[in-house]
């Protein structure tokens, strides 16, 4: 369906005329006349309305009874009275029995001060309770998962919770269960609630019946103030409100709604990964290896003793980037290396190469789609990437999609995915085969030839491939969520090559709200190569004289070309492939410099000074979205410890280095800096970018990106593909700090894990639960093996970013082939995986919910 | 419907009244001696279909009241008047009842109002969804203010309660299911105001006079209406 046009009617509300976008629900309609009707189930993003709380009752003119508002769209010339009597006393009525069964125990409750019942009650309600009879009793409070507590007895039943688990995150695991006043909200089972946007729930209750395990009785509403910041954790950039007490203690994390960014949700990771913030272990001193180990100095020291080390190194410093990093501190650091030191090692991508003409060429603003065109997309091809792992919210902007507005969703993936129950079309292609699986795409839209050859190369069947294409070829509006993953390794270019191929053949560029947009794999990947964090391009994508090594050839140069390393929020030992070379490179460096919150196991043996880096909510800049929207970080507490601001840390050394005074005065001095550089952002202001954000290709600079043209030569044949079990690594939301560092998130820790099918499985005489070793020659790490019933025989997955037995040792950007063996019960004992139980469960919890009891008779 | 297509519309129309034409089967329950369903040309005296077709009440019964279409009408007192009116869709309508399912329930003077307002209380707090908040709420208290009264810890301020209660119900849920408890108990509190009132005095001074005779054993409505 193509965005619908709003257009505006005029009704009558309490004696006043209102202009009000049709089909609005009246709720709604009346904000525009500055009416509020109280409203308790109603919430526009579950979708459609209920009508179950009757708060919203209202009288209209010709309707005998009330009505509810919430469920009555604006019509024109409609006449609504919301303060009669007869209004009244309803909603009087209404909130007295909302309060029958309420234990009223505001003081003691997390919600008092922010509830929206105390609210409603004081505002609509009679004032007084008639109700003396026993309440309803429930064992209170209970885990609902080890995120959420649940206190059944403040519960309204507003169905809120329940809507959304069906409805949004459609894990289908919140249910009413039983009925009248002894119903009650739970799971099926009394299992835990888990699930990666399971915290939604506690910023949809309307009551305290639903807080926060973290947050409780932490604070009170007046004891905290709010910041709003951008979540920096994943490539998401969900817009969020810290709750700071103190000016020093992030306490809390919800969404801040920005329909162009999220939607109005927050995943798990984002609610609770604050705790990072916070933990005991984070870096928080400058530190320099002394005698061997790591040890806590004076700033002064530590940054003189950088300065030494890169001046030493000169031309020979390489540098990584990493996605946590703002557009300022990426754009200071490239120039730092290029313009300083004399070196264009710098990148800010784990692997591969991108082509200057195809980073121009993505970066077109008719061939990007902004994320609200997923809403109103015909198709939406998910293409070699895992949402909900890999940018979590647009999991559910494509549930929503789907579920709401009829598009239809393609999955062009090689692990099976969580949204392949959504889609009309699955092509399931061979580990690293996604350059011929969109060969094989292009070939099937554009007359079929050569169409078997290439999904043989692709491993997958040609009748999926003619599936998809012909829900492809038959859209109006296209949405491409691609996962930067298929411009990696050696045969990178070609992938985009075949990705803008594919593009062409649809004429992508031609329709309406439609165009790609990326999945990185790393937060704010877009912006670092926007302003500059390539080997190969410069700040505004241009090309630079000189080209320096990519990520994935700096380790083989490091001893040679390369003596120093620079990690800026970078962990290559975790996030990069090929992690046995890094760790060889990190240790070869004569000298290597980390910006880091926490001593990843490279850094802390083989770091020689380490520059504590400030969390996202002591940073202040800027961040751009896979979308292209420029978002805004707001410093939201005071910095850390010793910590101090990354961009002065790197204004100073490059002063240091020309032994020049420090210019850079300040963070929005940084912005217009970085601003300048980039033509396409020019004049953007932080003003401009405020609250919401600002897409660059919106504004009128976007024009001075030079008109790249979508390629059009022949694509090269892709390779044929090897033989044997074929490696996938993916990636996991659960992976990294806020697991490792957020005690709340711990338990959900993920452990190395070997997906693989049923029939590999029996030939390899495996079960459920054995710990093997996945690996080729001497090179292994060891897994639990899982049977997921949809891998395609001859595929297994791993994870990567894992804290032991990260796949990334297996890795080179190259496709891979696989032993996998069965480590005996005995030997396995003894390792750092626990012999799961059932590896093919959901990620074990640490607490249960225990069921309900039947209230007292 | 054999005997329609056999004979017409018309035919079918020329019985029961002008604007409720033709017959219904009225299914009798409650006190009365032959319950059953019965087909009965529309219009009939309520008398008829009472004392004639099910057969009267036991020797010495009058009727309390009915609920002229089934348990979610209002009920109408067994007043000669009442038993008079002629059981059509309109007549029930303006004594300010309903004919509903045709499902006529009558009450002997044996019973208390009380008790029916209660059996009719509990039934529909236990069908109830839970879905909405005046239907979820208001069963369930209704029955815990009937438990009460029955137990003699009201006073006639909670009738009033009771009563604006169900006037509170009345159109204000998703579904009718409320407004089925909620008629029949307005209609019993409206028209036996003052049995509920003697029967909660009764109830009060039995439960005083157990508690004075007694060695003070604290029962557990007690404790329910302190907590």
């Amino acid at each position: 369906m193509s965005r619908p046009e709003e257009k505006f009617v005029s009704f009558d509300i309490d004696g006043r005329e209102v202009r009000a976008p049709e089909g609005a629900m009246l709720v709604d309609g009346a904000k525009y006349g500055d009416v509020e009707i109280p409203v308790f189930c109603y919430e526009p993003k579950l979708g459609p309305p209920v009508g179950a709380c009757r708060m919203c009752l209202v009288e209209i003119e010709g309707i005998p009874k009330l009505q509810t508002a919430c469920s009555t769209p604006v019509k024109d010339g409609m006449v609504v009275i919301t303060k009669s009597d007869r209004v009244q006393s309803a909603q009087n009525a209404v909130v007295e029995f909302l309060l029958v069964n309420h234990p009223l125990d505001c003081p003691v409750c997390d919600a008092g001060g922010e509830c929206p019942l105390q609210d409603v009650a004081y505002g609509w309600g009679p004032g007084r309770s008639r109700f003396i009879e026993p309440k309803r009793h429930f064992k209170k409070p209970l885990e609902l998962s080890p995120t959420v507590a649940i206190d059944r007895e403040r519960c309204i039943l507003c169905y809120r919770c329940v809507r959304y688990s069906q409805e949004i995150a459609e894990d289908h695991q919140l249910v009413l269960l039983e009925r009248a006043d002894h119903s009650f909200v739970g799971t099926h089972d009394g299992a835990p609630y888990v699930g990666p946007f399971s915290g939604n729930i506690i910023d949809l209750c309307p009551v305290g019946a639903l807080t926060s395990v973290p947050y409780r009785f932490r604070a009170r509403p007046w004891d905290v103030e709010e910041a709003g910041t951008v979540c920096t954790l994943c490539p998401s950039q969900c817009n969020v409100t810290l709750t700071v007490r103190d000016d020093n203690k992030v306490l809390r994390a919800f969404n801040r709604q920005n329909d162009e960014v999220d939607d109005g949700w927050l995943c798990d990771k984002g609610r609770f990964g604050y705790q990072t913030i916070h933990a005991a272990d984070r870096v928080v001193h400058p530190m320099v290896r002394d005698g061997g180990t790591l040890r806590a100095v004076p700033w002064e020291r530590a940054l003189s003793e950088a300065v030494a080390g890169l001046r030493k190194a000169g031309a020979g410093t390489a540098a990584l980037v990493g996605g946590e990093a703002t557009n300022e501190e990426g754009f200071l650091l490239q120039r730092l290396l290029r313009e300083v030191l004399g070196s264009s090692h710098v990148d800010s991508r784990p692997s591969g190469r991108l082509e200057g003409e195809h980073a121009r060429v993505l970066a077109r603003p008719d061939l990007s789609a902004r994320v609200s065109d997923i809403d109103y997309a015909d198709v939406v091809l998910v293409l070699d990437a895992e949402p909900v792992d890999e940018a979590a919210i647009l999991d559910l902007r494509v549930r929503k999609a789907a579920r709401r507005n009829g598009a239809r969703v393609v999955v062009a993936t090689s692990r099976p995915s969580s949204l392949d129950a959504n889609a009309e079309a699955v092509v399931r292609f061979a580990p690293g085969a996604s350059e011929a699986a969109l060969a094989a795409l292009g070939a099937a839209l554009t007359g079929g030839a050569g169409l078997d050859d290439l999904a043989r190369r692709a491993g997958a069947p040609a009748e999926t491939v003619r599936a998809a294409a012909s829900l492809l070829g038959a859209a109006e509006s296209i949405v491409v969520l691609w996962g930067e993953r298929l411009s990696h390794g050696a045969r990178g270019p070609q992938g985009v090559a075949a990705l803008l191929a594919l593009m062409r053949s649809l004429d992508i560029t031609g329709k309406e709200g439609s165009g790609l947009i990326e999945i990185p794999s790393s937060t704010n990947a877009r912006g670092l190569r926007e302003v500059g964090c390539l080997p190969n391009l410069g700040p505004g994508l241009v090309p630079t004289a000189g080209e320096g090594l990519a990520a994935a050839d700096m380790p083989g140069a490091v001893g040679e070309d390369i003596s120093a390393l620079v990690l800026l929020q970078a962990d290559p030992l975790r996030t990069h492939p090929d992690r046995q070379a890094w760790a060889a490179a990190l240790d070869r460096a004569t000298f290597v410099v980390a910006f880091t919150d926490f001593l990843g196991e490279g850094v802390l043996e083989q770091a020689d000074v380490v520059f504590p880096a400030p969390s996202y909510a002591e940073k202040e800049g800027t961040i751009t979205h896979p979308d292209g929207r420029l978002q805004r970080l707001r410093q939201s507490i005071g910095l850390v410890g010793e910590v101090r601001p990354q961009w002065g840390v790197l204004a100073e050394l490059a002063a240091a280095l020309e032994d020049k005074p420090v210019e850079l005065l300040s963070s929005p001095m940084a912005t217009e800096q970085m601003v300048a550089a980039v033509p396409f952002y020019a004049g953007v202001t932080l003003a401009e970018i405020g609250g919401r954000g600002v897409r660059w290709q919106d504004r009128d600079a976007a024009s001075s990106l030079a008109a790249a043209e979508l390629p059009d030569g022949a694509l090269e044949s892709p390779p044929e593909l090897g033989d044997g079990l074929r490696l996938g690594t993916v990636l996991s939301l659960w992976t990294g700090k806020v697991t490792e560092h957020a005690p709340v998130l711990s338990f959900l820790a993920p452990q190395q894990r070997a997906e693989l099918s049923a029939d590999d499985a029996r030939r390899l005489d495996l079960s459920p639960g054995d710990v093997v070793e996945v690996g080729f020659d001497g090179t292994r790490v060891r897994a639990v093996a899982a049977l997921r019933d949809a891998v395609p025989p001859g595929s297994v997955f791993l994870v990567e970013g894992t804290r032991t037995d990260n796949a990334t040792a297996l890795t080179n950007g190259a496709p891979r082939t696989v032993e996998i063996t069965r480590v005996p019960d005995a030997v396995a004992k003894g390792t750092s995986l626990p012999l799961a139980a059932d590896a093919g469960a959901a990620d074990a919890s640490t607490s249960v919910a225990g069921s309900a009891e039947a209230p007292p008779a | 419907m054999p005997l329609i297509v056999d004979r017409g519309a018309d035919w079918f129309r020329s019985l029961g009244t002008e604007k409720s034409a033709g017959t219904k089967v009225v299914s009798v329950s409650g006190n009365v001696r032959r319950p059953g369903n019965y087909e009965i040309e529309l219009g009939i005296p309520v008398r008829d279909i009472i004392y004639g077709l099910a057969g009267g009440l036991e020797p010495g019964r009058r009727v309390k009241c009915f609920f002229p279409g089934g348990s979610s009408a209002p009920v109408l007192p067994g007043t000669d008047e009442n038993l008079d009116l002629p059981y059509d869709f309109d007549s029930m309508a303006k004594a300010g009842s309903m004919l509903g399912s045709g499902a006529i329930i009558v009450i002997d003077d044996a019973h208390s109002v009380v008790d029916v307002a209660l059996w009719t209380a509990e039934f529909y707090r236990h069908e109830s969804c839970g879905k909405c908040s005046p239907c979820r709420e208001g069963t369930n208290w209704t029955v815990k203010m009937l438990d009460r009264i029955n137990v003699g810890e009201a006073t006639p301020m909670d009738i009033e309660v009771l009563a604006q209660m169900q006037a509170n119900i009345i159109g204000n849920c998703l579904c009718v299911l409320g407004d089925s408890m909620a008629m029949p108990l307005g209609s019993m509190i409206e028209k036996f105001r003052p049995e509920f009132e003697d029967h909660m005095e009764a109830a009060r001074q039995a439960s005083e006079a157990e508690a004075a005779a007694g060695d003070l054993e604290l029962t557990g409505s007690v404790e329910g209406a302190a907590a």
